[in-house]
């Protein structure tokens, strides 16, 4: 080889590829330790030939042959060859479902276990902290009329029948006017009814009024989807913290759902101080509401 | 190293590389002592509680292939009034709570789904386990399917299911759990959960699915499967056995889609294929109390074919062939057995739910249907298509009982005190008996009560027959509906009756008894508002003017609400979508002039029969 065909070739852009490319995989063959290299074999190990045996053989009724057993193996090493090929070539990149497989599974590592089961003490000191979120309801004993909308003609004429009942009550007792107002499947007499039940029932309008209506004697008239009700409470129960036998189940159920979202948002924080998130609007995008948060 | 790999390369299930079911929900806490005195509120003339006995979570096979993830717990919670969060990342919250509901996960393959969702499980990497991660739609139709064949388990459920049946053993612990830390204990008696299951056979595309509800807290530590007992007489023989040797152990079953039945989910044969005998009858009226009338997959009340005009509701199979899918045809013919074996063996009361396989028990409501199945009907367009339209949100149970606790819930049922709802919250009552005052309905609520249980019997009860024909009180109340949404208006109520004649033929009538029909056109179907005034309240005292003491008969009562929009309609207008503009893609549906797609409806309560039977005993 003459000097000039050397200094032709040495110009030769491919072989300058060439050369470079040599020198950077060799070069970085050489400076990885071997432990790397030995990772990346793909070793099937004793205790996963005997579980693939074992489920052959459940397959199949009998131990499987050595044939069988091969060829078993083969298929997961063929398996974990595309695997290893296609996560070398970056092919899970962009792929929506491995995207969301590796999000969930980063979830589930990063939230971490679930730690032990709340103590009692943890559970009392939780309803101590929360005392609102697990009161018991006020109750009510009270008689109702109605001045059904569907038995008047419109809405002049059902007020007009509720003035009317109005002065036939002013003055009377409870039992006195039990024959007044009109028919409904409605109960007349409601006994030791949680609030919100008779609010639920009744609607949001006879709940209030029960709350704070003056005790035995006639009070209305006040709307509910049926038409228009005159109250008489015989009694109220104020709402109250609940013993904590009471709502155990509810505040272990409080508690342990607090903890995992503890466990998620803290766990969320920690990617973002890793990795800084920045977000481009395009010019157009919708404005911010007013409160937005972050 | 290599089962990692797996787990991440072709997954397309959520959590499958863990193990929900282990990993989300820990033991629990000790049962609490029960109360000792009645619930504060406890009613004689008892009071109606609205529920839901039957809905699905991630523990059920199905469910979990449509990427459902929450958990009985998070189904108590939602049945509470708490928010859930639906796939599709979508939250949803009923407006009012449930009173009562149960979680009743199909009891197939209960250990399977564990087990092939736990990595450390040696089940795991079966290539049965790995089809059902990685390829959830065909799973569902091969595990479904498998429910029609011969009920041999998969193979990695091991020698004699070991595998399977311990695992299943461990969920159902987790289950009861579940209802028990929902159930209120304290005299509040806010809310109550019933342990339960779905026995899910589907012999050669019959479906003869029931549900098993228990009374107690303490239970058969088994669930009883297809794969255990292939046969619904089998169900109840292993359930009689189960149940009598834990003390105080009580249970009901309900029977439902009946319309998917074939017409076998009630015939007149015993196991052996001969004439049903006395013994066979008896166990199975002891057992099957009350019956689905209406859920997700369709109304099983009455055939297209029958002449009754509302018949046409919800027919998931419009043209299906047999009259024995359907829940009158059954307790008419439960009336002639009555004949043969001197026992009825379908004298069912009515109840209806949703079947949700979302864990969202109560989520009825026609506006806000968030779909039942997952990922499979999540969106707008999803539940939109030609397929989905053919479901419905379901309805629910109302029980008549003095109080909220499981013990007086579940002996309203037994004595089957109980209607079904397509969804509403409608109150009805119904009583038969001999000598009602004529003028109880401008009594109130209670006074009528008191009359009709001290004059007669309540619905889901007998009657003997006397020469006088027997007088019925039907009393109906709008549901109150919610803040959010106003209830409809009552267009009537009906009766019907159901008889055997001196022949043995069977027939039915429907009479109108108070109302009027309302024309579909109060509906805009543009805005889903309706101009119909209706009624908030009716009522009637009646007579049977057919009336014939010789023939055992059955009656029920069906309250109607006035013509209202159907789920999809209500879906189609909060999309926005113009016809004169042309549907949006995805949303054809909501314009197509296939007459085929229901868009109003009109729903309804249905009454447990009161079964009126000739003097001295059976012929």
């Amino acid at each position: 080889m003459n000097r000039s065909l050397l200094r032709r070739l040495v110009s030769e852009p491919l072989l300058q590829l060439l050369v470079a490319g040599a020198a950077i995989f060799g070069g970085y063959a050489l400076l990885s330790p071997s432990g790397a290299r030995a990772s990346r074999a793909i070793v099937i190990d004793a205790e996963f030939v005997r579980s693939l045996s074992r489920g052959l053989a459940r397959r199949l009724g009998h131990a499987p042959t050595r044939a069988q057993l091969e060829r078993a193996v083969e298929r997961h090493v063929e398996e974990e060859l595309y695997v290893r090929g296609a996560v070398a070539l970056g092919l899970a990149r962009g792929d929506a479902i491995v995207r969301r497989r590796l999000a969930q599974k980063m979830r589930f590592v990063a939230e971490g276990p679930e730690g032990p089961p709340p103590r009692e003490a943890e559970l009392r000191a939780y309803l101590a902290a929360h005392p609102r979120r697990f009161r018991r309801p006020p109750r009510v004993t009270f008689r109702q009329l109605l001045v059904a909308r569907d038995k008047h003609a419109g809405a002049v004429e059902l007020r007009a029948a509720a003035t009317r009942l109005a002065a036939r009550l002013s003055g009377l007792g409870a039992s006195s006017a039990s024959g007044l107002g009109d028919a409904s499947l409605l109960p007349r007499h409601y006994r030791r009814r949680a609030l919100d039940r008779v609010g639920r029932e009744l609607g949001a309008a006879i709940a209030r009024r029960l709350r704070d209506a003056p005790l035995e004697r006639w009070s209305g008239p006040v709307a509910s989807p049926y038409g228009l009700h005159f109250v008489y409470l015989e009694r109220r129960e104020p709402g109250g913290a609940a013993a904590f036998a009471e709502v155990r189940a509810e505040v272990r159920a409080a508690l342990l759902a607090e903890r995992r979202a503890a466990r998620r948002a803290r766990s969320l924080e920690r990617l973002r101080a890793r990795f800084p998130v920045k977000v481009h609007w395009p010019h157009g995008a919708p404005a911010p509401a007013v409160t937005a948060s972050r | 190293m290599l089962t990692k790999y797996l787990c991440l390369a072709g997954a397309l299930l959520a959590a499958s590389c863990q193990s929900p079911p282990a990993a989300l929900h820990d033991g629990g806490a000790p049962d609490l002592p029960p109360r000792t005195g009645p619930c504060a509120d406890n009613n004689p003339l008892r009071s109606v509680f609205f529920g839901d006995l039957h809905a699905h979570t991630a523990l059920s096979f199905d469910a979990y292939t449509y990427r459902v993830r929450a958990l009985p717990a998070d189904a108590y919670r939602f049945a509470r009034g708490e928010k859930l969060t639906f796939t599709g990342d979508r939250e949803l919250a009923l407006d009012r709570p449930l009173d009562f509901a149960a979680v009743t996960e199909h009891a197939e393959y209960l250990g399977e789904v564990a087990l092939c969702t736990d990595e450390t499980s040696p089940a795991y990497s079966s290539a049965t386990c790995t089809g059902y991660r990685n390829l959830p739609y065909g799973a569902v139709i091969t595990w479904g399917l498998k429910l029609q064949q011969q009920p041999v388990r998969y193979d990695f459920c091991g020698a004699d299911n070991d595998a399977c049946l311990a695992r299943a053993g461990e969920i159902w612990k987790r289950v009861q759990q579940a209802a028990e830390d929902a159930t209120d204990k304290s005299a509040q008696c806010r809310f109550t959960a019933f342990k339960a299951y779905e026995w899910s056979g589907f012999p050669s595309g019959a479906n003869l699915h029931r549900n098993v509800i228990f009374a107690t807290s303490k239970v058969p530590a088994e669930v009883v499967s297809y794969y255990d007992e292939p046969t619904p007489a089998g169900l109840w023989k292993r359930l009689a056995r189960d149940c009598s040797d834990v003390d105080g152990c009580d249970v009901i079953v309900i029977p439902h889609n009946s319309n998917l039945s074939r017409g076998e989910m009630w015939t007149d044969k015993g196991a052996d294929g001969k004439a049903l005998t006395k013994a066979e009858a008896t166990q199975r009226v002891a057992l099957e109390r009350l019956v689905e009338v209406t859920q997700h997959k369709g109304d099983s009340e009455c055939g297209a074919l029958s002449s009754d005009e509302l018949c046409g509701y919800e027919k998931y199979e419009p043209a299906t062939a047999f009259p024995l899918s359907f829940v009158r045809e059954a307790l008419k013919l439960g009336l002639r057995l009555r004949q043969s074996t001197g026992v009825n063996p379908f004298a069912m009361g009515l109840s209806a739910a949703s079947d949700n396989h979302n864990a969202a028990p109560g989520a009825v409501e026609e506006d806000r249907f968030p779909g039942a199945f997952g990922v499979k009907d999540d969106l707008p367009n999803k539940l939109l298509s030609t397929a989905n339209l053919a479901f419905n949100p379901g309805g629910l149970t109302a029980v008549w009982a003095e109080e909220n606790s499981r013990a007086s819930l579940f002996a309203a049922m037994k004595r089957r005190e109980t209607y079904g709802t397509s969804g509403p919250r409608i109150t009805l009552r119904f009583f038969g008996g001999y000598g009602y005052d004529s003028a109880l309905c401008s009594k109130s609520g209670d006074e009528l009560a008191r009359a009709g249980y001290d004059g007669g019997v309540p619905m889901g009860s007998e009657l003997t027959a006397r020469s006088e024909a027997p007088t019925f009180v039907v009393a109906a109340l709008r549901d109150a509906g919610s803040a959010r949404r106003a209830g409809s208006p009552l267009e009537r109520l009906q009766i019907i009756k159901g008889f055997i004649d001196q022949s043995g033929a069977l027939s039915e009538k429907v009479y109108d008894v108070a109302g009027e029909k309302v024309p579909e056109s109060t509906v805009d179907l543009g805005t889903c508002q309706s101009s119909a005034k209706g009624h908030d309240n009716l009522c009637t005292v009646w007579r049977d003017p057919d009336y014939d003491a010789t023939q055992a008969a059955f009656y029920y009562a069906r309250a109607v609400e006035v013509p209202s929009c159907r789920w999809n309609s209500w879906l189609c207008v909060q999309q926005g979508v113009d016809c004169a503009k042309g549907a949006p893609a995805g949303l054809g549906n909501c314009c197509s002039d296939d007459k085929r797609i229901d868009r109003i409806q009109r729903e309804r309560a249905f009454s447990s029969p009161i079964w009126v039977y000739p003097q001295g005993g059976t012929p």
